[in-house]
């Protein structure tokens, strides 16, 4: 049996020489030649040969590869220790200077397929978004993340590039956040154990303040890790822009305001959204939720999954740092419901 | 410690790594670039064979044959190990 590889697609000369020795001598199935993380078919692979230039191969993204049943072989410069040291540390199987004989390299690949990889547990991600001015996707991704902890270890990230809140709203400091994690996630596989706070029952990784836009790797890295970790990962996104806002989640919340305004913005967002449909929660639903539920089924096309009253509870919960309110947790049961009966059960160790 | 860790300097370190991180996806970018130039049409032809995939290779006939990718020879490409059409008379690849 030919073990199936892809690269990853890097300038460096040893990937083209690679390619050339594994076309000419058929030793291996080259199924891919990856210049992003998602051109890896990670499910149809044995071996991923990726050299340490490439800035998306981080310690999580091997870990990940590792997590889905692949083989890692990690490339680094001749020399360059610091990136010798960094694909050990990320636990890749083979570590190989680049300027080895690329037939050699074949030959280490055929050695290591003879020990396949078993496929590991990993979490399930949900992504909590909503149109831009949407009032509580926070408070919701913290709800669901508290309540899903009751069925397994929950962790929860603010990814909200806009308004990274889940440290204000917990009252937490400022560091560590997800940039103090993403810097630790380049040398290491896991998240630290200093670096996401413990609270309520969860693990939680709060946004940065003054840097906006975490690179799109960086994010994945923290997500990948956290799957890693736990069975439930939920992930508050920010408002919706576009298809990377939640293309790292399993599935997707969306938040939306009961209001004729929060009902339009939603059914902007909904009219060029790609994908699966997500979830829809219908928050501060007022005296009259038959009303606002046959709106929102209109106008977004979707059937909401949770509804939220508006009562003061639950602004004062939230102001206070409390957990969220008893009324809003009562009122996100069904969409946990939901999301517990479809998540697929975690794959068992073969 | 590692120094860039420093209160002060980590605002630094980050703008040196993200300057030095848009030097390698640009040279990352100029190899997928390069790559594509430089594809013919038998690499994609035995990609799709590594893959196990299923093609339809239309022929300067207008003929078009459907099926998996079982070999690609210097001149010729094997379809479920029964078709054979010559490399030169492909004029088009239909993938999944």
């Amino acid at each position: 049996m030919r073990p199936r590889v892809a690269t990853v697609l890097t300038a460096r000369e040893w990937e083209p020489a690679l390619v050339e020795a594994a076309r000419r001598s058929a030793v291996v199935r080259l199924v891919a030649r990856a210049y992003q993380p998602e051109d890896v078919p990670v499910d149809d692979l044995d071996i991923i040969v990726a050299g340490v230039e490439t800035v998306w191969v981080s310690a999580a993204q091997v870990a990940g590869w590792q997590r889905r049943g692949c083989r890692v072989v990690g490339m680094h410069p001749s020399g360059d220790t610091p990136g010798r040291d960094l694909l050990i540390r990320a636990g890749a199987d083979e570590v190989l200077a680049d300027h080895m004989d690329p037939d050699e390299v074949l030959a280490r690949l055929r050695v290591l397929s003879l020990e396949p990889r078993p496929i590991e547990p990993s979490g399930w991600v949900v992504a909590v978004t909503g149109a831009l001015g949407s009032p509580g996707r926070t408070e919701t991704a913290l709800a669901l993340a508290s309540l899903l902890s009751e069925a397994g270890s929950s962790m929860l990230v603010d990814l909200d590039p806009d308004g990274p809140s889940l440290s204000l709203r917990l009252r937490l400091a400022p560091q560590p956040s997800i940039v103090d994690v993403a810097d630790a996630l380049r040398q290491a596989p896991c998240i630290p154990s200093n670096m996401a706070w413990e609270t309520t029952g969860l693990r939680v990784v709060t946004g940065a303040f003054g840097r906006s836009t975490l690179p799109i790797a960086a994010r994945r890295d923290v997500l990948l890790a956290a799957r890693d970790a736990h069975r439930w990962v939920v992930y508050d996104a920010g408002p919706a822009r576009d298809h990377t806002t939640t293309s790292d989640g399993d599935e997707v919340v969306f938040v939306c305001d009961a209001s004729p305004t929060g009902i339009v913005r939603a059914a902007q967002v909904m009219a060029r959204w790609l994908g699966p449909p997500p979830r829809l929660v219908l928050n501060r639903i007022g005296d009259r939720p038959d009303d606002a539920v046959v709106a929102a089924r209109r106008a977004t096309g979707l059937e909401p999954a949770a509804l939220i009253p508006y009562v003061e509870q639950i602004r004062l919960a939230a102001l206070d740092g409390r957990r969220p309110d008893r009324a809003f947790r009562r009122s996100l049961r069904p969409l946990v419901e939901a999301i517990l009966q479809d998540a697929p059960a975690p794959p068992t160790r073969s | 410690m590692d120094p860039l860790r420093h209160p002060d300097l980590i605002e630094l370190s980050h703008l040196l790594r993200d300057q030095l991180e848009a030097v390698l996806n640009a040279e990352q970018e100029a190899a997928a670039a390069a790559r594509r130039r430089r594809r013919t049409l038998r690499d994609r032809l035995l990609e799709a064979e590594d893959r196990g995939e299923t093609i339809t290779v239309g022929d300067v006939a207008g003929r078009q044959t459907t099926g998996r990718v079982t070999g690609v020879g210097a001149d010729h490409v094997t379809l479920d190990d029964r078709f054979f059409v010559r490399l030169d008379h492909c004029v088009q690849l239909i993938f999944p």
